[in-house]
């Protein structure tokens, strides 16, 4: 037997033809699987869904129009401006149930401010006035801003090219921190080594051109000045690109600049331009552009005058003239064109500094042509008037008389201006008007600050009686110490000369940052016995000088020492600052009761930051008035309720008091207005309590209470007293909420199946109309449930109700 | 070694065999795979059709003439309304290409005009044969 086992064993161990049976069987089951999943699982499957809706059994009890959402109540602790907690807590005031909260009147009485004003240009950045009422570590930030702004660039070396396109010499990449009008200066010296071609020079912002100098070389050796002005308006967080460039106008010559400087600074200033080319063959003066302006006191200011000359012949003159009331003549030029006549444009640049009244002055720009027939022509005309009392000091020198030289080639002084300096940086600038007095021999300029030349022109004119302007510019930054600027200048001839010399050098104010807020809010015009301000704040930098003021009415200013004062060293980190103040208390408040705090840092500083007020408190003290004034959010279920279908908001609160003297309000947070009232409310006139019962007291808002009701749903409801009352009073709260009027509908569902039912839509059936609603309820096996719907306002006459679950099953219910 | 790996690779006797085998495999495997996927699409198909339910939530006789019915599908695949008869007489109807995925529903237009006080018997039958049908007095 045990012989014959093991024969079949080896003999089936050694078979290999049953190895294709075993894989069509191993297939059939598959295929006999697939069967049985597809047709009878799936069977199975379906026969369990319909048995399940067999089993399935909805009904609908009734079907009730729907006036008001369930109440919403207070999910945290109130906030107490005025008077004490002395038991409970916010829950006891959840439901109508006899448990209670209770509080009591005091004589002291908070307040926060409910708007504010930025200073200067400082800006908002974030947060809300409201969360200023606690010291949460929840800001309202406030960004500062420069007193001013100030970018200088410099190109000393010489640069060449045979390019016709515009090389950058020097430039500024510049984005302001905030939007002002901008003065853009820049000075260089350009060169040419073809007396057939130009030499060219512009000044640029963003591509669009404000000055252009096109010397015709008269003499390969001369530095001809260039000078450019312009004043325009620069957007804060846009980023402006400000250049000196220059070309050649033939790649046949080659072009050289040197000494190439910009500055750009936000300072206060009169402005005037005309940049269009405009032309005369008229040879009495035509006004180009004219500023006129008022200061407005008596007072000195620095005058600079830019333009662009050009002729129409070799032998004619473009002359032109900076004049100031149509009778100080400040700088009479004449300028005779090369070859190419038109196509040249040559430079005009001069400043000076005048006294001015505070009155109607005027500064032109003049040109004509000296003879007839020509033609004069002047474009990108530009002055500006800089009151000088915006720097810390300025030290001003000129010699308006024409000088002639003993010996040529020789350097004299022309101007000297010597001043003892502060330490700091100081931005000096010069013009002198010049004429090489030979059509062979060169003039010679140096502008120089402490020994050390700046800008040196060197000019060939065309005919002796030329009589062109240089402008020098540089930026110092000077120690302490006795310093002399000079414009010095040498003839090649001793037909050369030069008037009309100044210097000016002005010491540039420190860069600071400043935030500064006024915060607003109300009080009362009760008999106060002390008032108590605080203000908790910080900033994103360290030590910022910092003060807080409140506003004295009395003397109409903000106090600066005492009462109402305060100051102190800010960073980082927030610092509470309190003051008490028990004497003239009326003087801080108007005659409704307004009251306002100003908060201000300066920081010597260039980089921006930012003001963090934390909390602003203004508590006041009644010599004889016990008042209670709370206040809380309240929040409406926007998912359940969304606002669109809101018509209204209902306050409740459900009170009692021990005292039934004076009458209890209602008000609430008008978001659109920043403060409590009870404007639109149906009932203003408050609720008169009775004594040592539960007292009922609801208002409506049914007109304007989106102003009421934040996006998120949130109300900040406030229940106090009228302010009448001697005695202190002890009040304890029920219930407060508030809830949302509505015209929706009220279903009262019963699921009395076995199985959760989903219900998916929800019809609404008249002799007008079959109205489809999609729904989402669960409702669980032997579960009642009330489902208020927002959106579906029902008829008026006879309707049909229908709920249809996800199986398929039908409820009906008849309204009649 | 080299040795046994030599002989491994000049030894001719198990080839045809081993051919024969492999042959009967492939004729098998691919016969299978021919017969499992005709039988997956054939009771695809059948579950698809068992797997159809449709319900009426609402009809309404249109005061413009028409006949609407909101259908629901509570069935586990899509369907298609290929064809609707009102007391047995079929009529078009919008939109022509009317298919609802699982759980989806939406108004089917009934191009048929109807009598105040009358009944309809309205029947709604899909491409795959299921049909829901039932009475409706017009208001």
């Amino acid at each position: 037997m045990l012989q014959t086992i093991t024969k079949h064993l080896k003999r089936f161990k050694h078979a290999k033809r049953g190895l294709s049976n075993v894989i069509v069987v191993m297939l059939s089951l598959v295929i006999l699987v697939v069967i049985s999943a597809n047709v009878i699982l799936w069977s199975y499957q379906m026969n369990q869904l319909d048995f399940e809706r067999i089993q399935e059994s909805i009904k609908i009890a009734n079907v009730t129009r729907a006036t008001v959402s369930s109440w919403f109540t207070a999910q945290k602790e109130y906030t107490i401006n005025a008077g004490s907690r002395l038991g409970g807590t916010y829950t006891n005031t959840k439901s109508l149930d006899g448990s209670y909260e209770t509080f009591r009147e005091e004589k002291t009485q908070i307040f926060n401010p409910n708007s504010y004003i930025l200073g200067g240009s400082t800006k908002y950045v974030s947060g809300d006035v409201s969360i200023l009422t606690s010291n949460n570590d929840v800001y309202m930030n406030f960004r500062s801003y420069p007193n001013y702004e100030i970018r200088y660039q410099e190109s000393l070396e010489t640069f060449s090219t045979t390019s016709i396109t515009y090389q950058d010499k020097v430039s500024i990449v510049f984005t302001p921190q905030i939007t002002a009008d901008f003065i853009i200066i820049a000075t260089a010296e350009v060169q040419g080594s073809s007396t057939s071609y130009q030499a060219r020079a512009r000044l640029i912002v963003n591509s669009t051109t404000y000055q252009e100098l096109m010397y015709r070389v008269k003499d390969t050796t001369d530095w001809y000045p260039f000078c450019g002005l312009k004043r325009m308006t620069l957007n804060e967080s846009t980023t402006y690109s400000i250049k000196v460039q220059f070309c050649t106008n033939n790649a046949a010559a080659t072009a050289s600049i040197r000494n190439a400087k910009i500055i750009i600074i936000s300072l206060q200033s009169s402005y005037a331009e005309s940049e269009v080319l405009s032309t005369t063959d008229s040879t009495i003066w035509q006004d180009k552009v004219t500023l006129a302006f008022t200061p407005p006191s008596d007072g000195e200011y620095l005058i600079i005058a830019t333009a662009n000359y050009r002729g129409s012949s070799i032998n004619r003159d473009v002359n032109i003239r900076l004049i100031q009331d149509d009778t100080i003549v400040h700088a009479d030029t004449i300028g005779r064109p090369g070859g190419g006549t038109t196509a040249n444009y040559y430079t005009f640049g001069v400043m000076r500094k005048v006294s001015l009244s505070a009155a109607l002055h005027n500064f032109k720009i003049q040109y004509c042509s000296s003879a007839i027939p020509g033609i004069a022509g002047l474009n990108y005309a530009h002055i500006v008037a800089i009151r000088l009392s915006q720097f810390d000091n300025n030290y001003y020198a000129e010699d308006e008389s024409e000088s002639s030289p003993a010996a040529s080639n020789t350097w004299y002084d022309k101007v000297v201006n010597t001043y003892t300096a502060e330490a700091g940086n100081h931005l000096i600038l010069g013009s002198v008007v010049y004429k090489s007095g030979s059509t062979s021999n060169s003039v010679g300029l140096d502008f120089q600050t402490e020994s050390t030349s700046r800008q040196l022109p060197l000019v060939e004119h065309r005919d002796s009686t030329t009589y062109e302007t240089a402008f020098f510019l540089t930026m110092q930054n000077l120690v302490v110490g006795d310093k002399t600027d000079k414009i010095r200048w040498m003839g090649e001839s001793t037909n050369a000369r030069v008037k009309n010399a100044r210097l000016v050098s002005c010491k540039m104010p420190t860069l600071t940052q400043t935030a500064e807020v006024e915060f607003i809010g109300n009080s009362n015009t009760q008999d106060w016995t002390q008032l108590e301000w605080t203000i908790d704040s910080s900033f994103t930098t360290t030590d910022v000088t910092t003060t807080f003021q409140l506003y004295d009415y009395q003397a109409n200013q903000y106090p600066t020492s005492g009462d109402g004062y305060m100051s102190d060293n800010i960073g980082l980190t927030d610092i509470t600052k309190n003051q008490t103040i028990t004497t003239n208390l009326t003087n801080y408040r108007d005659a409704d009761g307004n009251w306002k705090i100003k908060v201000k840092g300066v920081k010597a500083a260039d980089t921006q930051f930012e003001l963090k007020v934390d909390w602003v408190e203004f508590k006041v003290t009644t010599s004889d008035i016990y008042r209670l004034n709370i206040n809380n959010t309240f929040a409406i279920d926007l998912s359940t309720y969304p606002l669109n279908y809101v018509h209204g908001i209902e306050i409740f609160v459900r009170y009692n008091v021990t005292e039934a003297a004076e009458k209890w309000f209602l008000r609430a947070y008008n978001w659109t207005e920043l403060t409590f009232t009870s404007s639109s409310f149906n009932n203003t006139e408050g609720n008169q309590p009775t004594l040592n019962e539960w007292n009922e007291y609801a208002v409506n808002i049914t007109e304007d209470w989106r102003s009421y009701v934040k996006d998120d749903g949130t109300l900040l409801v406030e229940f106090f007293d009228e302010g009448l009352n001697t005695n202190q009073t002890i009040v304890e709260i029920d219930f407060f909420g508030v809830r949302a009027i509505i015209d929706g509908a009220r279903f009262d569902l019963k699921n009395t199946g076995s199985m959760t039912a989903h219900v998916v839509s929800i019809w609404i059936i008249n002799s007008t109309n079959h109205k489809h609603y999609d729904a989402n309820l669960f409702i669980n096996a032997g579960e009642e449930t009330t489902n208020i719907r927002v959106d579906i306002s029902l008829p008026e006459d006879d309707f049909i109700a229908k709920v249809v679950t996800e199986r398929g099953n039908i409820a009906v219910f008849s309204a009649d | 070694m080299a040795r046994n790996l030599r002989r491994f690779f000049h030894d001719k006797r198990a080839i045809t065999p081993v051919l024969s085998n492999l042959l009967l495999m492939v004729v098998a495997v691919a016969a299978m795979a021919i017969a499992t996927t005709a039988t997956y699409v054939i009771t695809t198909n059948l579950r698809e059709t068992m797997g159809e339910r449709l319900i009426a939530e609402d009809l309404w006789f249109n005061p413009s003439g028409s006949i609407s019915i909101y259908i629901l599908n509570v069935g586990k695949t899509s369907v298609q309304v290929s064809a609707v008869y009102v007391n047995h007489t079929k009529y078009s109807f919008a939109p022509t290409l009317f298919i609802l995925e699982v759980s989806e529903h939406g108004w089917l237009n009934i191009s048929c005009s109807w009598t105040s006080g009358n009944i309809y018997y309205v029947d709604i039958v899909t491409k795959r044969g299921y049909h829901v049908a039932d009475y409706y007095k017009a208001p």
